[in-house]
């Protein structure tokens, strides 16, 4: 049983005479556990794949099955119960809350989720403690550099311990130094067990994948295993 | 839980934009201080009249000629009908016809103005029979004794005055045994009422002057017939009675077969009291639609304000929606925070509301009687909640659905 495998997935966007096609139908499957970069230039329709797999988006045309059942099948209320209790989810922009503390940024998954309220605190801070910053809780998101704002993002993506991590980009606006430690937990996120799939227009980013799908005009350029992996933890890159 | 969080987050929205929700609830915070002043003013007038009208006494009826009054054309037919004469009291105190009769007196009206030395003042001039003022006020002479049946029998022209009157044309003198001008016609001074101000918004008793009713009937009117005929009945209980006595008894000396035919009414207290509720009742309804609308057009204004709101959080909805907020947790969370500035509001407007009222009612106690007492009504109060509390919910109702249709994608686009 695979995690997730798409069907000759197209995404166009507009209509008649404006129509353009973002992805044009390539199919493949990820394994669970896999570290997957997608990369490729910009308007190649890497972010629009990553959106229709991490079900924020519907296909135009062809099939997407997660975890074996076609995405057809779901409600926009089923789907978002699947992103709240499956899927984790990490921006670019980090869009953490304003006015609103670390710890409750990183419950805010838990509100809409049928876990107990009893436990939300416990597992915050848990995974608060997995990014290192069990000493923040109270700060507010202005107080946080922009590393530590895109930690707090990962921890509220893992605080439901969701079966695949979705990352658009999560160094792209961050310095190399706050980039390494993100992709660091990033790496230890998937030897524990998570499926991560990342966007990221840097090669030397996606190297530290276990696998890289290039995307050119809406097509499969190319689907390699790294052989070299690079690894966050043993210093900075580049 | 998502409730808590949602009214946590709202709480947090309107502290930060302090400013903006406050100019967003002023619409409602005006309408619902107009409902509460019309309703608090209506709910303390009406309480006031119906006061004065039980102080009376329940056994306190009075006869009119013509028809029950239905418009202002009928008030005129009061004043000029002549159906009410002497013979009508005599067949009335007639222990046969009305057995359940305690008291009666004709009470004539005489417009004009009285004068002594000089000093000029305009009075309220009632002919009536004067120990009616202990009977029904419990008010007595400060000084001087109330003129008795003796005078009217003989028409004496005599006055008993009140308080203000006695200061605009005495000053400091004596008036008792004075000779006061009215219409022409000389009356002597035989008591001054106890100032007791204002018994009823009617009457402000201190301005009266009171002199026997067949004095002002023949002697300045000229006429023979009664406007206004008063009758206490021996106990409240026996009123419903002595009605039907009385309706038969002018009947027959009416020759009127046929009730519709009536040339005169009766009104017992508690018909007064019917109908001052009805008129303040719907006086009131009135005046509180008028203060409705600007509560939709405050509606209007929270609607407009939270459609910007729904605007600038547009990204904030893309990513709950990310993180898993189904479609009713984001209506939830809007209407949750139009409901509660509203609510606000409406709760702002309720205590400025009650303050306005006391306010007014300081400035009425002074201006239109001493027992104008501070109500504040809470039926009112728990309509203005009501009321605030649903023009949240449905005019938060549009921006709530636009918000929570948007796709997550989209909203997590939005610049």
């Amino acid at each position: 049983m695979s995690l997730i495998k798409t069907e000759k997935v197209e995404k166009i966007y507009g209509e008649g005479e404006v129509r353009t096609p973002a992805l044009r139908g390539d199919s493949f499957i990820i394994e669970k556990g896999e570290f997957v970069a997608i990369m490729g230039p910009s308007g190649s329709g890497k972010s629009t794949l990553l959106h229709i797999l991490g079900f924020l988006d519907r296909p135009t045309k062809g099939k997407y099955y997660f975890q074996n059942k076609s995405m057809d099948e779901y409600t926009d209320d089923e789907l978002a119960q699947i992103r709240n209790e499956q899927m984790g989810f990490i921006f670019q922009t980090f869009n953490l809350l304003p006015r609103t503390n670390v710890l409750d940024n990183v419950k805010l998954p838990l509100y809409y989720s049928k876990i107990s309220e009893s436990l939300w605190d416990k597992k915050a801070r848990g995974a608060l403690e997995m990014v290192g910053l069990s000493h923040r809780l109270k700060h507010d998101r202005s107080q946080l550099s922009g590393g530590e704002q895109q930690r707090v993002a990962i921890a509220r993506a893992l605080v439901n311990e969701p079966d695949v991590i979705f990352a658009d980009e999560p160094t792209g606006n961050l310095d190399s130094k706050s980039g390494q430690i993100i992709m660091d937990i990033i790496q230890k996120l998937n030897d524990k067990g998570h499926t991560i799939i990342m966007v990221t227009h840097e090669q030397y980013t996606s190297e530290m994948a276990k696998r890289i799908i290039k995307l050119k005009d809406g097509l499969i350029e190319s689907d390699t295993k790294v052989v070299e992996r690079h690894f966050a933890k043993e210093g900075l890159f580049k | 839980m998502r409730i808590k969080h949602a009214f946590k987050n709202v709480f947090i929205g309107l502290k930060t934009n302090k400013s903006r929700s406050f100019l967003t609830i002023l619409g409602i915070v005006i309408g619902i201080t107009s409902i509460i002043l019309i309703m608090s003013i209506g709910q303390s007038a009406e309480d006031l009249i119906l006061n004065e009208i039980k102080a009376m006494g329940g056994n306190f009826i009075q006869i009119n000629p013509g028809k029950e009054i239905k418009g202002p054309q009928d008030m005129a037919e009061i004043m000029f009908n002549d159906s009410l004469k002497d013979r009508d009291i005599r067949a009335l105190k007639n222990k046969n016809n009305v057995p359940d009769l305690e008291d009666i007196t004709p009470a004539v009206f005489v417009p004009g103005s009285v004068s002594y030395r000089g000093e000029t003042y305009k009075p309220i001039i009632m002919g009536w029979t004067a120990d009616w003022m202990a009977k029904l006020y419990d008010i007595y002479p400060e000084k001087g004794e109330y003129f008795t049946e003796d005078d009217i029998k003989s028409l004496s022209a005599v006055a008993v005055i009140g308080e203000k009157v006695r200061e605009e044309l005495f000053g400091h003198t004596e008036a008792i045994g004075e000779k006061i001008k009215i219409k022409d016609k000389y009356f002597r001074v035989v008591a001054v009422l106890s100032s007791k101000g204002q018994v009823s918004s009617f009457m402000d008793v201190d301005k009266f002057i009171i002199i026997p009713y067949t004095t002002a009937q023949k002697y300045l009117l000229g006429v023979d017939y009664y406007p206004e005929i008063h009758i206490m009945a021996k106990d409240e209980s026996l009123v419903p009675g002595m009605v039907e006595d009385i309706k038969i008894t002018l009947r027959e000396l009416h020759n009127i077969d046929d009730p519709e035919d009536d040339d005169f009414h009766i009104t017992t207290s508690e018909e007064m009291i019917d109908m001052i509720s009805l008129i303040t009742g719907i006086l009131t309804i009135l005046l509180t639609s008028v203060a409705a609308i600007s509560l939709v057009v405050g509606g209007v204004g929270i609607m407009n304000i939270m459609l910007v709101s729904v605007t600038e959080k547009t990204r904030e909805i893309g990513l709950r929606k990310a993180l898993g907020a189904r479609k009713k947790d984001i209506l939830i969370h809007f209407l949750i925070e139009s409901v509660v500035l509203t609510f606000i509001g409406g709760m702002i407007g309720i205590s400025l509301g009650i303050l306005f009222s006391y306010l007014t009612s300081l400035v009425l106690a002074q201006q239109v009687s001493q027992n104008w007492q501070f109500a504040v009504s809470m039926p009112a109060i728990l309509l203005g909640l009501g009321v605030a509390s649903s023009v949240g919910l449905i005019f938060g109702l549009y921006p709530a659905k636009k918000a929570s249709l948007k796709s997550p994608i989209e909203a997590l686009r939005y610049e």
